[in-house]
């Protein structure tokens, strides 16, 4: 599964926008969009609690 | 087991055999026993009533030199070479301080370590020339505590070697030794002849023996011509066909007798001490001191009992207290111990050791903060890293690539020197708290709050005056660290009357294919072939999958010349099989192999030449390779060592897998080989990454590093002082990765409702925020 390099380079950018976004709420990558899910689950729930 | 005093009786007893040295007795040499010690000895003076030895006789050179030129450190040398030179021995440049050829050490300790090495268990000599000489830089620690004191001990000290095999046809046996020796006293010198006294002795050790002669010249050993020729064969001697002149002579004593001066650093760190004493503004009172040192060499702490009293009667003896004694000489002891320790840390950063918890960089780092301690106890305005580039240009003419790394040196110097400091700000707080609590600080307390806290006795000083350091405090916390620790073999196996397996895979990488012979069914579960292409796991690399016959093969080991294959279910011994191994599992570890090699030689140059290989291991879902470095490394560090190792891949570099002698490969591209450590056989498996890199190695390659097609790192963490881990992927396994990221990269997004994934970063951010901030609100909502 060879590639060429601009897809390489495309895919490490990526790669590392990832790691950034997961650096900002301290998780492993792989965990990142379960995280994301979680935290904006509770966020609702925040606000559902602060109209009540 | 022979021991030493049983030879030496016998020895000495038939010394005409083992000391009678014609030469000597041409030159009207006599021989005489000892009556104060009761060895043998040679001497031209009549008159001599015993031998040269401390105690016998003590250091009459002091202030009183036997010889007219006042040679230099540096001189000393050149005249030592150009003797050896003009009588036909070729000058060797000075082998590495740290000792890569060795697994059994981590320092080179002599000058015939140089051309020792270990082939299956036997000790055996490869040397590049015979007959030879070789100023030999060593580092030794167990005198920690006599350096500066006794005037004569160092940790970093040259030895200059004189070497030559004798068989009866090549090199030369004890009575040339001895005439070159004597003449380079006397004629290269001109140290008067009847000044040289030579002793007997006798030498054992790895099972081999032989006579020696040590020459001294006015109460000072200046050298030791060592004569192996017997080897101990369980009690019975036998004589070797191939004996051994290991002549080692400290090249600190050559300039220390032709100068007198009080000490031997006086002479032996020459501008260096001078520099530093303006530096620290200590006021040396040389004829103070060289009274002092015709008595110092008693204050040996390995030989006195109780170092105060033997301080006191020196004290005595000079006609003061001991408080003036001490204000005296000890500020220049403390100097004299920081230009050892720093010429120590110079010479073995250069090559590449770094200070550090454990290993062979523990000792250099107690050794940089001992010299730490002495600038904080005097409140002296010194820089070390000064000290190391006063030493690296001293030195220039002897070690030039000193000068050449000294960049790097200083760097590492003034990070351990920050290390040191925080440490102490640290733990100066625990200390207080342990005084005030009133602990018991015996020396088993000292050397645990030293090895787990870096906490060392000076700081517990501060805060407890009264505090005894034990003098041998040092050795005690450097000995354990001397040697590195022993591998176990795994020989747990009955292998008995099994021929050596013929290695496929060595001679043709590429076979997946094989057929062979069923020799021997082990447990039910091991198969021994009697030829295999299946690579047993070694060198961090693991084994090969595959088939041999129906059955699967979930291991490979190989223990001694003989290879074991993991199967289920049994095979008839006697019978034929065919053999298969995993394609993409080999595929893969091979690129994981090879790209090690890529990331080792990117961080060299990325992060610096002090890096070396720590440990590697390469298995089918991803490797990993310790390296030596001294802090963890930052993203762009990581970023760069990534793309660096992807250019050598892109680059195309040819692989080339040659097996060469040992010696031929050392000798060609140096003992930076071994990277993965020792390699205890006479012909040694080089890779090459073209003209970038070479290490000996066993495990499979590809044949050019466009095959790895490409590597990711995918975590770097420090694992212990000084190493950090580099884990890694490679090929088909990197772009999977790389996918699998553009994958999270993109359900992330959708989870977010974020279009432009250059904006991810943000929008979590601004989620988290905005989350932190309502369950705050929420939390005070409750209360």
């Amino acid at each position: 599964m060879q590639i060429s390099q601009k897809e390489w380079k495309e895919l490490k950018k990526k790669q590392t926008l990832l790691k950034q976004a997961s650096d900002v709420l301290r998780v492993e990558p792989e965990d990142l969009p379960r995280v994301i899910k979680r935290f904006q689950d509770e966020l609702k729930e925040f606000k559902q609690k602060l109209k009540s | 087991m022979l021991d030493k005093k049983t030879l030496r009786k016998k020895f000495q007893k038939e010394w005409e055999k083992y000391y009678k040295i014609d030469f000597l007795i041409n030159k009207g040499f006599q021989r005489k026993i000892c009556p104060k010690c009761g060895k043998g000895y040679w001497t031209l003076d009549p008159n001599r009533e015993h031998c040269p030895d401390q105690p016998c006789q003590d250091y009459e050179f002091l202030g009183n030199p036997p010889t007219n030129k006042r040679y230099s450190y540096i001189e000393s040398w050149h005249e030592i070479e150009k003797f050896f030179k003009k009588h036909g021995h070729r000058s060797i440049k000075q082998y590495p301080i740290v000792c890569r050829w060795r697994d059994d050490l981590f320092f080179t300790i002599a000058s015939i370590i140089d051309f020792q090495r270990v082939e299956k268990g036997q000790v055996i000599f490869q040397m590049p020339a015979n007959p030879l000489v070789v100023p030999q830089f060593c580092l030794r620690f167990p005198d920690i505590p006599n350096v500066g004191v006794t005037g004569k001990h160092y940790t970093a000290f040259c030895m200059v070697g004189q070497h030559s095999i004798y068989d009866g046809k090549q090199g030369y046996w004890k009575e040339k030794c001895i005439e070159l020796d004597y003449k380079l006293l006397t004629e290269a010198f001109g140290i008067p002849k009847e000044e040289v006294v030579f002793i007997e002795d006798l030498w054992v050790g790895q099972g081999a023996f032989g006579s020696s002669m040590e020459y001294f010249v006015r109460g000072l050993e200046l050298g030791n011509a060592v004569f192996t020729e017997f080897l101990d064969v369980n009690g019975n001697i036998k004589e070797m066909k191939e004996k051994v002149i290991d002549m080692g002579a400290g090249l600190n004593r050559f300039p220390w007798v032709c100068n007198g001066t009080p000490t031997s650093y006086d002479v032996v760190f020459g501008p260096v001490i001078n520099k530093l004493k303006d530096m620290a503004g200590v006021d040396h009172d040389r004829e103070f001191f060289l009274k002092y040192s015709k008595l110092a060499g008693g204050l040996n702490i390995d030989e006195v009992s109780n170092i105060k009293r033997a301080r006191r009667k020196v004290a005595e003896q000079l006609g003061v207290t001991v408080d003036i004694l001490n204000k005296k000489v000890r500020p220049m002891q403390a100097l004299y111990a920081i230009c050892d320790h720093t010429k120590a840390l110079t010479m073995a950063i250069s090559d590449g050791m770094l200070p550090s918890n454990t290993g062979g960089g523990y000792n250099l780092r107690v050794i940089l903060r001992r010299a730490l301690g002495f600038i904080d106890e005097y409140h002296w305005n010194i820089d070390l890293r000064d000290v190391c580039e006063m030493h690296a240009k001293h030195l220039k003419p002897m070690v030039p690539e000193l000068e050449q790394n000294i960049d790097w040196i200083k760097k590492i110097i003034e990070i351990e020197r920050k290390r040191f400091h925080e440490t102490k700000l640290r733990t100066k707080n625990i200390v207080k708290r342990m005084v005030e609590q009133e602990e018991d600080f015996t020396e088993e307390k000292m050397i645990e709050l030293y090895d787990s806290k870096g906490i060392t006795p000076e700081l517990i000083q501060d805060f407890k005056p009264d505090l005894e350091i034990p003098d041998n405090f040092y050795t005690k916390v450097t000995e354990k660290y001397e040697k590195p620790e022993k591998r176990v073999e795994r020989q747990d196996m009955d292998l008995e009357g099994l021929p050596p397996t013929q290695l496929l895979y060595r001679e043709d990488e590429k076979m997946l294919e094989f057929k062979a012979k069923v020799l021997k069914m082990i447990d039910g579960k091991w198969v021994v072939l009697d030829q295999t292409a299946f690579y047993p796991e070694s060198g961090g690399q693991k084994a090969d999958l595959g088939f041999i016959g129906s059955s699967p093969v979930s291991d490979v080991q190989k223990i001694g010349d003989i290879v074991l294959h993991r199967v289920m279910g049994e095979l008839e011994e006697g019978k034929e099989v065919e053999g298969r191994i995993n394609s993409y599992n080999r595929k893969i570890l091979t690129q994981h192999h090879t790209g090690t090699h890529v990331i080792n030689t990117a961080c060299r140059e990325i992060l610096g030449p002090w890096i070396w290989q720590h440990s590697a291991k390469k298995t089918s879902k991803k490797a990993r390779l310790d390296i030596t470095h001294y802090d963890s490394l930052t993203d762009k560090e990581e970023e760069k060592i990534e793309e660096k190792a992807n250019e050598i891949i892109r680059k195309g570099y040819p692989v080339i897998k040659k097996e060469l002698p040992r010696e031929e490969a050392e000798k060609k591209y140096g003992f930076r080989i071994y990277q993965g450590g020792v390699v205890p056989e006479s012909t040694v498996r080089v890779i090459s990454i073209d003209k970038i890199d070479h290490e000996a190695c066993g495990g499979t390659h590809v044949d050019n590093t466009k095959e790895i097609e490409s590597i990711l790192i995918t975590k770097t963490k420090r694992v212990q002082d000084g190493v950090v881990r580099i884990e890694f992927v490679a090929g088909d396994l990197a772009v999977k990765q790389l996918k699998k990221s553009e994958k999270l990269l993109k359900e992330a997004c959708e989870t977010l409702g974020v279009k432009d994934e250059g904006k991810l970063p943000e929008k979590v951010e601004e989620v988290f925020n905005e989350w932190k901030e309502k369950r705050k609100e929420v939390k005070s909502m409750r209360r």
